[in-house]
């Protein structure tokens, strides 16, 4: 048995629910891994951990009443969310036939998905914040459009100060720099 | 002799009595109307001051030329950074040259423009849609003025206009912008003043230094509503509800990057709006957010918002109550 096999026993031969051959072979591994006897220690004593507390006792029907609830929260699964399920199943077989120790066999494709998908919103909001970026400048000369059109009407009025009109659209091109 | 010079003194009082009584009142109309016809007529040189109080704080000096519509130049002394920029305007071009830029811009006459809006002002004044009255009497530039108070009458919270009326030459020597709270926005008013019979036509002309970028930028003539439909190729809209006293004063249609740019354009006698519309995919939602919120630029007398395939803005010198009261009428 290699590091990625004894990682799918892992669970049964921490709660000691193994049993002919394959505990045989895990065992023996054990005693030639390091790595996953350290990893069998630690889910141990966590397990341990966890005999050690209170038990408390639910209230009558608490279990059925939760199954209830999350049958009926239970959201459909979104064309998103089946193809990132897609993405991830095949990073993870992509890894499938590399020997890596089981812990980092867990882990390394969640991570690589996570950089990957990362990598993605990144660059999808680096480019719709340009896109953004890009409208709004529009957006703002539309804008600007609009005001000079309509000082240069206002300041047409012979009733209105037209110095001062003048003057505050200048004060405004040059913002800061007066 | 004294019997015949004392028939004289008396012909004299006799003719002098009968003019005074034939003699227009001096109200705050009569002051007004003088010097609406003033604008087209009185040449002068001047030394001005304008002080803006809302929004950028500032102050700026110029010498100011002028030969009623014929010729307008401002050459402007103060702040630093705008010293030397000079707006000369013959009648049929404005030129504005930015030595600190080193540019030149020539746009259209607003000479022209102001010849037209002094007749509609004219008209709408004697139609009664401004309030006027005369306050008192004040010395400005060392000359007896008249003090006016001009404001909309159908509305009660309006910017109030205050002009100083030259009592000789009927031209305004001092003018204040006060907003519906009662503080000054604005206000501008000649140190000295001297009138002229002429002023050289070279005066109201600029041609550009060697070296200086020259930037064109025409405006359309303003046009009808009906013409401005025919002109477009899509849906012109209209408010359904303009603030009392408000009315068109034409619309002008003019290209907007691939597409048209309308614009209808509002006034009561002393405030304006304009009605922007143009096809496009503009005004994002964020876009929006930022303008009418902030937190960047929360602008003020500026609302934009989109009503199927058009983007709509309108821009006055209003409360934002009333612009957005607008806007909801735009059909």
């Amino acid at each position: 048995m290699d590091c990625k096999a004894f990682s799918k026993h892992i669970g049964d031969y921490v709660n000691r629910t193994l049993s002919g051959s394959v505990a045989d072979e895990a065992k023996a591994h054990l005693s030639a891994c390091p790595q996953c006897t350290a990893l069998v220690k630690e889910l141990e004593g966590a397990s341990a951990m966890v005999r050690s507390l209170h038990r408390v006792s639910a209230p009558a029907g608490f279990e059925q009443r939760l199954r209830d609830r999350l049958a009926a929260c239970k959201a459909p699964e979104t064309a998103d969310a089946g193809r990132i399920r897609g993405w991830l199943g095949a990073i993870r077989s992509a890894f499938a036939g590399a020997p890596v120790h089981p812990r980092r066999l867990a882990l390394r494709p969640a991570l690589v998905g996570l950089l990957l998908c990362a990598a993605i919103a990144g660059s999808m909001l680096f480019v719709g914040r340009g896109r953004y970026s890009e409208r709004a400048d529009m957006d703002w000369a539309y804008i600007e459009t609009c005001r000079e059109q309509h000082a240069s009407f206002a300041s047409t009025n012979p009733l209105a100060d037209e110095s001062a009109i003048i003057l505050r659209e200048r004060a405004r091109d040059l913002g800061s720099d007066l | 002799m004294k019997m015949r010079s004392a028939v004289i003194t008396a012909k004299m009082l006799f003719l002098l009595a009968v003019g005074a009584a034939m003699a227009e009142p001096i109200d705050g109309p009569t002051v007004l109307k003088r010097m609406l016809e003033a604008e087209g007529r009185v040449a002068f040189t001047a030394h001005q001051v304008t002080t803006l109080a809302k929004g950028p704080s500032l102050t700026s000096e110029q010498i100011v030329y002028r030969a009623g519509f014929r010729g307008m130049r401002i050459e402007y002394l103060e702040p630093p950074r705008l010293k030397g920029e000079i707006r000369a305007d013959d009648g049929r071009a404005l030129v504005h040259f930015v030595p600190k830029a080193n540019v030149v811009k020539i746009g259209p006459s607003g000479l022209a423009a102001l010849r037209t809006r002094t007749e509609q002002a004219a008209q709408g004044f004697r139609k009664g849609n401004l309030s006027v009255e005369l306050v008192g009497k004040d010395k400005i530039a060392g000359r007896t003025a008249y003090v006016i108070e001009v404001r909309p009458k159908l509305r009660r919270k309006a910017p109030t206009r205050k002009f100083w009326v030259d009592s000789e030459k009927w031209v305004k020597l001092k003018t204040e912008d006060i907003a519906p709270d009662g503080t000054v926005a604005s206000m501008s008013y000649y140190t000295k003043i001297d009138f002229v019979n002429a002023i050289p036509d070279e005066k109201f002309r600029f041609e550009a230094p060697p070296g200086v970028r020259v930037e064109r930028r025409m405006a359309p003539a303003p046009v009808s509503i009906e013409k401005a439909r025919e002109l477009v190729g899509f849906r012109v809209l209209e408010p359904a509800y303009l603030p009392p006293g408000f009315k068109p004063a034409g619309a002008v249609v003019q290209p907007f990057r691939r597409g048209k740019l309308v614009v209808i354009r509002y006034t009561d006698g002393v405030s304006s709006f304009s009605l922007f519309q143009t096809p496009g995919r503009m005004l994002k939602p964020r876009f929006l957010e930022r303008l009418h919120e902030g937190p960047v630029q929360p602008d003020k007398g500026i609302y934009s918002w989109r009503e199927g395939n058009l983007n709509l803005t309108i821009i006055g010198q209003l409360p934002m109550d009333q612009i957005r009261k607008i806007a909801s009428s735009v059909k």
